[in-house]
């Protein structure tokens, strides 16, 4: 395992691609500690990572890993017990609309139209109307729901209120993408075409995305980089790049790499997995 | 969920102590606050009542004190034993008829078609309809004794109790009847499936319909009665005499009080038996 | 045919009230009915006869009066504290223990005890539906605030929004159901109330004096008028609010029952 510094990597990152010599996310030595009562529950522990601006790094790992709770710090939502987790420099202290947040369930708000879901992040940001409505049309057409923008939420399929709760957080214009197993609710067609449809967006977009998954093919296929974490404590023990080439299709599961990947990863993750599944049982 | 919204909407990350034992002295001292406000909003009524009682230094306004002094009186010298036991035994009389029967006429119509096409329009169309406004009628049929009440607590608290049978029954998972059915079980066993099944919501049901027996017990005793809690009330009215009057009241809040924790008990253990931890 | 109409529920069950009725009004014919019930016929002449005379629509209007203000205050009451207990833990200490105590107190039994202070008056009356209607509302618009999805509330703080917007646009629209469900059951019991407080006490007037009167005075048919009008009343109310809380509850799951 490695343990990269963040000063190492921004200098090898300005040196490669960007001019920019500002990472777009950086977490340092991060731990979490939890209290149930009076035991305290570890869920991560030392975690390292880094994104380039751009990048979709993906972070594999079993259930009960921390990986939500590593997702929830970078947004904002659960605080860091120590260590650091900076975005494009600046230190995270709580929710902002530069991260934009997607959950497993797509947490549209049930009294609105599709259209006024995707529209409110606007207004609130101080957006008129008209204009707002406008945008939100076009993102929802950007993720392919022309026409339903006047459906309410409780009308739609699962996979389609996810298309809308990307919509949504897509009109924040995040620099950073931060989606927490998007996927894991839906079922394995509607999954597989939502991936094809989120590599399209994420290329035509060109945000940072953090992909939590339990999913190796989802990770392979999505990801510029996957990061494996243990079983709780969480910690990262991989950062595997995947030179699989770009823009990716259906096919590229097919491929040989795509299979060395995939054996790898599961290699790696198969301890991790067994000794989760006994752990979760408490 | 025992985070208040806008606590969770305010708190910003980072307020936090970090250190565990930060955390715990922070989350003792506020629990403390919150017990000692729940304290004072206990009493606080009381208080201003008593202060109030003092300022107005009026016989028809009563302080805390004489209200329960009276309430000790009477129940020393027996005359509120027979009033409470007469309320109780009619209230619960008409209740127990109103789940028994509203159970069966609940899960009848959510199981046998023909039911479920005749009465379960009926039941929600009439479910708004005060009837409490038949029961002179009822009083002409059955007379001012205890019938008459009885049949009024069943009709106002069967309602609830076949609504949300019917509900609740709908609502058991398909696979365990089939399940039922497939290993031979008779009618009853799946009756017995669908008494398990609900049991919890039975139960929420029954502390709904508890609050509805009070009223009509008070409302009909109040109206025509020589005898019961709500019969005490008119009297110590029409005498003026709002110490017994008030204490009367504080009896029917405590008997409630009592009654409801006596379901909630009744919920954790039925909650044991159907396998689910609940209410 | 019988599977054609038990398709249809309303027809079935529309069917079979009009049975009743027919049944009823052929004991009617055949004697059989005590002199108390009347029939569905005389029931309609007794309904024409009270109208015509203008008792009938007197009597309702100073019921409805009634009952509206003492629901109106109860429930906006209900709403205004049971939001704001939901909102704020302060509050909440404050509201939720004496609220919990006195919910089950029937509340009608305060009546005879404001009838000492304040008399046999409208305004003794309306005290006490409103205290009875603030309670439910109260219960569900605060368990209703409790229950939001914490989620939806995440989304609102990443979207940077304020505390009043995320009260008005979320919190508030989130609650719309369980308030809805607790406006419904105190409406309903509104007219309980206000039948039980016009029955109680002579000169109130209103359709529970009248159906007071046609008991004492063994008059059937101003009796029958009464119950009915409090039936249609009753009825008339629930759909007119179950209508509107439509409108505010668009595309949300309304649960068929709050707690009473």
């Amino acid at each position: 395992m490695e343990r990269a510094h963040a000063d190492d990597l921004t200098e090898v990152a300005a040196g490669l691609t960007h001019s920019l010599d500002e990472l777009s996310v950086s977490v340092t030595d991060l731990t979490k500690v939890f209290r149930r009562g009076n035991r305290e529950v570890t869920a991560l522990d030392g975690v390292n990572f880094t994104a380039r601006p751009g990048e979709f790094v993906t972070v594999l790992g079993p259930s009960g890993c921390g990986k939500s709770t590593l997702l929830h710090i970078l947004g904002g939502f659960e605080s860091a017990s120590t260590g650091s987790v900076e975005v494009f420099g600046k230190s995270v202290t709580g929710p902002g609309r530069e991260r934009g947040m997607v959950f497993q369930s797509a947490t549209l708000f049930p009294w609105w139209t599709i259209q006024r879901n995707v529209a409110w992040p606007l207004e609130v940001g101080g957006m008129g109307r008209k204009a707002s409505r406008a945008r939100a049309d076009d993102l929802l057409e950007l993720v392919g729901l022309t026409g339903f923008g006047d459906a309410y939420p409780g009308e739609l399929s699962g996979g389609m209120q996810q298309r809308a709760g990307i919509a949504r957080t897509l009109s924040l214009e995040p620099q950073v993408l931060l989606m927490d197993e998007p996927f894991g609710a839906l079922d394995a067609q509607t999954r597989e075409l939502m991936q094809e449809e989120l590599n399209r967006i994420w290329q035509a977009s060109g945000t940072t995305v953090v992909f939590i998954t339990h999913d190796i093919y989802e990770a392979v296929f999505l990801g510029d980089r996957v990061l494996v974490m243990s079983g709780r404590p969480g910690r990262i023990v991989a950062d595997i790049s995947i030179d699989l080439p770009r823009p990716r299709g259906h096919d590229v599961k097919g491929s040989p790499e795509f299979s060395d990947y995939h054996a790898r990863l599961w290699n790696l993750l198969r301890d991790e997995a067994i000794a989760s599944e006994f752990l979760s049982r408490d | 969920m025992s985070e208040k919204v806008i606590d969770r909407v305010t708190s910003t990350t980072g307020q936090e102590p970090s250190t565990p034992s930060g955390y715990r002295a922070a989350e003792s001292q506020r629990r403390w606050a919150r017990r000692a406000r729940r304290t004072v909003a206990v009493l606080l009524p009381f208080v201003v009542w008593w202060t109030l009682a003092e300022i107005a230094n009026n016989r028809l306004f009563p302080g805390p004190i004489e209200v329960i002094a009276t309430l000790v009186d009477v129940t020393a010298d027996g005359t509120i034993w027979f009033h409470a036991q007469q309320t109780a035994q009619r209230g619960l009389t008409g209740l127990a008829i109103a789940v028994v029967g509203g159970v069966f006429l609940g899960v009848g119509m959510a199981s046998v078609r023909w039911m479920d096409s005749v009465l379960e329009p009926l039941v929600s169309a009439t479910y708004p309809i005060p009837k409490l406004a038949l029961f002179p009628l009822l009083v002409l049929a059955l007379g001012f004794g205890a019938e008459s009440k009885i049949v009024m607590v069943t009709l106002e608290c069967a309602y609830p109790v076949i609504l949300t049978t019917y509900a609740a029954t709908r609502g058991v998972d398909k696979h365990y009847l089939w399940l039922a059915r497939n290993v031979g079980a008779g009618p009853l066993a799946r009756f017995g499936i669908i008494m398990r099944a609900t049991s919890t919501s039975m139960v929420a049901t029954l502390r709904m319909a508890l609050p509805i027996m009070l009223v009509i017990m008070v409302v009909t005793e109040l109206i025509s009665e020589s005898r019961g809690l709500g019969y005490l009330l008119r009297r110590a009215s029409s005498d003026f005499d709002p110490e017994l009057t008030m204490a009367v009241v504080l009896l029917l809040a405590i008997v409630g009080f009592v009654l409801d924790r006596l379901v909630v008990l009744l919920g954790d253990f039925v909650g044991r038996w159907a396998g689910k931890v609940q209410l | 045919m019988i599977d054609a109409i038990l398709d249809r529920k309303w027809l079935a069950s529309l069917l079979f009230a009009l049975l009743l009725i027919i049944l009823w009004q052929c004991m009617d014919v055949f004697e059989l009915l005590p002199s108390y019930v009347l029939s569905p016929w005389d029931i309609l002449d007794a309904l024409v006869a009270t109208t015509v005379d203008g008792t009938l629509p007197l009597a309702s209007v100073q019921s409805v009066l009634l009952q509206l203000s003492g629901f109106a205050v109860g429930a906006i009451a209900g709403v205004v504290l049971g939001l704001t207990a939901g909102v704020s833990r302060w509050a909440e200490d404050f509201i939720d223990p004496v609220v919990s105590l006195t919910y089950p107190l029937p509340k009608i039994a305060l009546f005879p005890v404001v009838v000492i202070w304040f008399g046999y008056t409208d305004f003794s009356r309306a005290l006490v539906i409103a205290t009875s209607c603030f309670f439910p509302v109260f219960v569900n618009a605060y368990a209703g605030t409790r229950s939001i999805e914490p989620r939806l509330l995440w989304v609102a703080r990443n979207a940077d929004a304020g505390k009043a917007r995320i009260f008005l646009q979320v919190i508030l629209r989130a609650a719309m159901p369980a308030v809805s469900n607790g406006i419904r059951i105190s409406l309903a019991l509104s007219f309980i109330l206000t039948y039980a407080t016009e029955t109680l006490g002579a000169s109130a007037g209103g359709l529970g004096n009248m159906i007071e009167d046609g008991f004492n005075d063994l008059q059937y048919g101003p009796l029958w008028a009464g119950i009915v009008a409090f039936a249609i009343l009753g009825l008339v109310a629930d759909r007119i609010w179950g209508r509107l809380s439509a409108l505010w509850t668009r595309g949300q799951l309304v649960e068929a029952m709050g707690r009473v």
